[in-house]
């Protein structure tokens, strides 16, 4: 599993990971990914999940833990427009708790970042 | 009623994958709504992702059977496993708290959400098999 990067302003990162599902197959080797991003100094992070239509309980559960490497040190926002993934948010309550932006415009998910 | 899809796989969770992907596939040209499918893909993955991992502990020359059905009111999956007695409690409710970042799930949210997006479910031991039935009503 491949993660494509993008520098933005006020160095976010975004991340957009190169498959179609993020499911079991695929969650372990996300995660790795993932942290070692944040490992290498990236705080703060947009996940991309526009090419996505999918997500298993694997995929948030990585999405989890890596809000929760953040937490008090950067921030984690997920854009996403995918009804099936923002359901799966739903249905889990986390759509209480992690910061979702319902769109594919990034900049909707950078003013998160200038809002603290 | 005779199965529409009839699919065995080894438990690995690449060909699970493959596995979902191909059922969702089979619901798409019988045109079943999208909120249905999305609930049966969901369903569908956690409960296949739950053999493989707690049913079979990833021993990958395994079986699992898959058996999807349609009547005029409901979509029936069944799937097979070859792994000793599976004790399932399916009211599993999911709890934290929403204040507390180190109480958030990471992990064990497959069986409530299976719960949660079919309309029943039901595990059957027979012959030295478990057969999970789970079924989805869906509206014309």
């Amino acid at each position: 599993m491949k993660l494509s990067t993008t520098e933005l302003t006020d160095n976010v990162l975004k991340i957009e990971p190169e498959v179609a599902r993020i499911d079991s197959s695929v969650a372990a080797k996300f995660k790795e990914q993932l942290l070692e991003k944040i490992n290498s100094g990236n705080q703060k992070i947009i996940l991309d999940l526009k090419n996505q239509k999918f997500i298993d309980s694997s995929g948030l559960g990585v999405i989890v833990a890596t809000f929760k490497k953040l937490k008090g040190n950067g921030k984690l926002v997920i854009l996403t427009k995918s009804q099936s993934i923002l359901t799966m948010f739903k249905i889990t309550r986390l759509d209480k708790v992690l910061p979702i932006v319902n769109s594919d415009d990034i900049m909707k998910a950078l003013i998160l970042f200038k809002e603290e | 009623l005779e199965p529409i899809l009839n699919k065995e796989i080894n438990a690995v969770l690449t060909e699970v994958s493959d596995l979902v992907v191909q059922v969702i596939d089979t619901l798409k040209s019988l045109k079943i709504p999208q909120n249905t499918k999305s609930d049966i893909e969901i369903a569908l993955s956690e409960a296949l992702t739950n053999i493989v991992k707690h049913a079979y502990n990833y021993q990958k020359d395994q079986k699992i059977i898959l058996y999807l059905y349609k009547s005029d009111k409901e979509i029936i999956i069944k799937l097979i496993d070859f792994a000793p007695k599976s004790e399932i409690n399916f009211n599993k409710k999911l709890e934290y708290d929403p204040d507390d970042s180190d109480s958030l799930p990471e992990g064990g949210m497959g069986i409530f959400l299976m719960n949660k997006c079919m309309t029943s479910i039901s595990l059957e031991r027979t012959d030295n098999k478990n057969i999970l039935i789970m079924k989805k009503k869906y509206e014309k």
